[in-house]
């Protein structure tokens, strides 16, 4: 009876540790180790050696140009990256509500904008490297329209090379969002709206914006979260130069880690980044929160 | 202000559902017209169709003999309050009551006097800084008809304005609108399923059914005087009474027999009675003009009480008469399930319709 009793307890434990045992492993454990690492100064291809330095690492960090200036970097691409996106992807939803009627001529227009978006990173920048090089097609029609050809992986221009390409695939995304927000706004608003007298403008400004903003915040945050994290782009097209023009925090991060195998670094690296990161998302939700 | 006039109006949908089918409707300047009908009649596509959310598929709209059947909803000048509270949302009581007004970019302190004003009237001054997504629908349906008193346009379209709304704030505003035109003395649609609600507000009543204008007249002649039997059932509560039957003479007298129940009728001339007699007929009488009498009486009719319903002051006694129930409203009065009751169809209040077509035969 009692046996039983303890098999009953003993059940539901056993029947959550796979997963438990595989999120100690992969997750929990690394993490832990991460910050021990991030304690010491250690390359593992000089010496198995740790050598503790404290907050060292952090401190170095904090005061490392290369890495502020990658974050710089970040947060020029995010933020105007991200932003042209949702601008662009709410416009083109819009236009889409606003002025295409049938059913199946909308279900094309919209596939046709997603269609980037389901190709893989890889493969997509993969493809607008070749189209970029300096005799590539785009100069080459550039130069056929009777422009000069631009240099698009010049160091000026680099990062937001990638970045144009960035909001080429990734558009459709706050497009999506934006015109499932669109579309459940109910039509009697707009008929009471234009019996009212209002223009466009201002319908756009006090009824439509207005009624998508938390989803469009959710857009935001989302292509946010994925531009953070970015290192496809930059790692196929320039590989973070020339220089260290397209080097963002995640490229810089894993350069430091596996390039320099300064590990210990890295993972103070890591941690700042993913502070940094907890904060920004911490920002965003509040103000999501609050518009809600 | 404006007459509003419409022309052979049809309005089919998707090539199959004709929603609207000639209608040939005026609205005079500053009447109060209600158009009634049950669920799915037309009313509220015709009502689209003055606003311009909807263009007709043929016939004409005129506004002071002006054709604007190709003219945009905000170019008409018109308001127009739905069934369902239209709220803006994310604006407060005041800046919704404002937004007419502000998309006509009228001077800030004009748009402050007139949203108070307006505020004060249907008495929501309180409410003005709260935001909307915490009133109730009648409140809601308070600050809509706010916002649309606001402006001031020529034509008022209610689409079934106090569906929505509990009972008490339905009675206030059912008020309130009336004083509104009677005082602003503006052209006002008022689209109803509620004959009660029409008959209280309106000038003019025009019935409806699938989609076409049955009768079109004050309430008192939509009411005493239908057009044919939907009229006479869809207005009034109950509706009227409906018995088919045939008229007779006997020894000079005209005797309406619905086969459970004869019915002397001296008054009627038995000439009339030989022109309209070789063709079945419905009477029609309503249940308020049934006499009743718990004693028996000379030549009235025998009948038992199945059910009797109080309404208010008043009690609705099903009367049965062999397979025939005849409802009569009379005043208060308690009566058990069963009891013989006597009754009598006074003449004044018959009507006569054709048992055919259902049209009214004109005496």
């Amino acid at each position: 009876m009692l046996r039983e009793k303890s098999r009953k307890i003993k059940t539901p434990y056993y029947l959550i540790m796979p997963p438990q045992v595989l999120i100690w492993v992969v997750v929990i454990f690394p993490l832990l180790w991460a910050i021990y690492i991030s304690f010491h100064d250690w390359n593992p291809t000089i010496s198995p050696q740790r050598t503790f330095v404290g907050i060292g690492n952090y401190l170095n960090v904090l005061r490392d140009a290369r890495f502020l200036s990658a974050l710089g970097r970040m947060f020029y691409y995010s933020g105007v990256g991200v932003t042209i996106q949702l601008v662009l992807g709410t416009a083109i939803a819009l236009a889409i509500v606003e002025y295409i009627r049938s059913p199946r001529w909308r279900t094309t227009v919209l596939v046709l904008f997603l269609l980037p978006m389901m190709m893989a990173e890889a493969v997509a920048a993969q493809m607008w490297t070749l189209l970029i090089t300096d005799t590539g097609t785009i100069n080459n029609i550039l130069v056929w329209l009777g422009f000069s050809p631009v240099g698009w992986r010049a160091k000026e221009l680099a990062l937001t090379t990638i970045m144009i390409v960035d909001i080429w695939q990734w558009t459709a995304l706050p497009l999506l969002i934006a015109y499932a927000a669109r579309i459940s706004i109910p039509d009697g608003l707009y008929e009471s709206a234009r019996l009212d007298g209002a223009s466009k403008w201002l319908i756009l400004r006090k009824i439509t914006l207005p009624y998508m903003r938390v989803p469009l915040a959710i857009a935001f945050l989302l292509r946010f979260m994925d531009s953070y994290k970015f290192l496809d782009k930059v790692f196929i097209m320039t590989y973070g130069g020339p220089g260290t023009a397209t080097e963002l925090p995640t490229f810089y991060l894993y350069q430091t880690a596996f390039s320099y195998f300064k590990v210990g670094y890295g993972a103070a690296m890591s941690w700042i980044f993913g502070i940094i990161a907890v904060i920004a998302m911490f920002f965003f939700w509040r103000l999501a929160k609050r518009m809600s | 202000m404006a007459r509003v006039f419409l022309e052979k109006v049809r309005k089919v949908f998707d090539n199959k559902v004709v929603a609207v089918d000639g209608l040939t409707l005026e609205v005079p300047d500053r009447g109060l017209v209600s158009l009634l009908g049950p669920s799915g009649c037309g009313k509220t596509t015709t009502m689209r169709i003055i606003a311009g959310l909807e263009s007709p598929t043929s016939g004409r709209v005129y506004f002071d003999g002006q054709d604007v059947t190709e003219v945009p909803p905000e170019k008409r000048d018109v308001a127009m309050v739905f069934q369902f509270p239209v709220i803006y949302p994310g604006m407060s009581v005041y800046e919704n009551i404002a937004f007419p007004l502000v998309a006509r970019k009228m001077a800030k302190e004009e748009i402050k006097k007139r949203v108070e004003e307006v505020a004060e009237i249907f008495e929501i001054t309180d409410l003005l800084s709260k935001r909307t997504y915490a009133l109730d629908a009648g409140m809601k349906q308070k600050v809509v008809l706010a916002r649309t008193f606001v402006r001031r346009p020529k034509v008022y379209l209610l689409d079934e304005p106090l569906t929505a709304v509990d009972p008490k704030t339905r009675m206030e505003l059912r008020t309130i609108l009336k004083r509104l035109q009677s005082d602003l003395g503006q052209t006002m649609i008022y689209v109803t399923h509620d004959q009660s609600e029409s008959l209280t507000l309106a000038d003019k009543i025009a019935v409806m059914n699938e989609g076409r204008l049955l009768q079109y007249g004050s309430p008192e002649e939509v009411y005493s005087n239908p057009n044919n039997t939907f009229v006479g059932y869809f207005v009034g509560n109950p509706g009227m009474n409906f018995i088919n039957c045939s008229l007779a003479i006997e020894n000079n007298v005209c005797i309406l027999d619905a086969q459970d129940f004869r019915h002397f009728l001296p008054e009627i001339s038995p000439s009339f009675a030989r022109e309209i007699g070789q063709r079945s007929l419905i009477v029609g009488i309503r249940p308020e003009n049934v006499e009743v009498s718990f004693t028996p009486r000379e030549n009235w009719i025998t009948s038992q009480c199945i059910l009797s319903e109080p309404i208010g002051s008043r009690v609705v006694l099903h009367l049965k008469v062999g397979e025939k129930v005849i409802k009569a409203k009379v005043p208060r009065v308690e009566v058990e399930p069963g009891a013989s009751i006597w009754f009598h169809l006074p003449i004044e209040f018959l009507k006569f319709f054709d048992g055919e077509t259902q049209e009214a035969v004109k005496a």
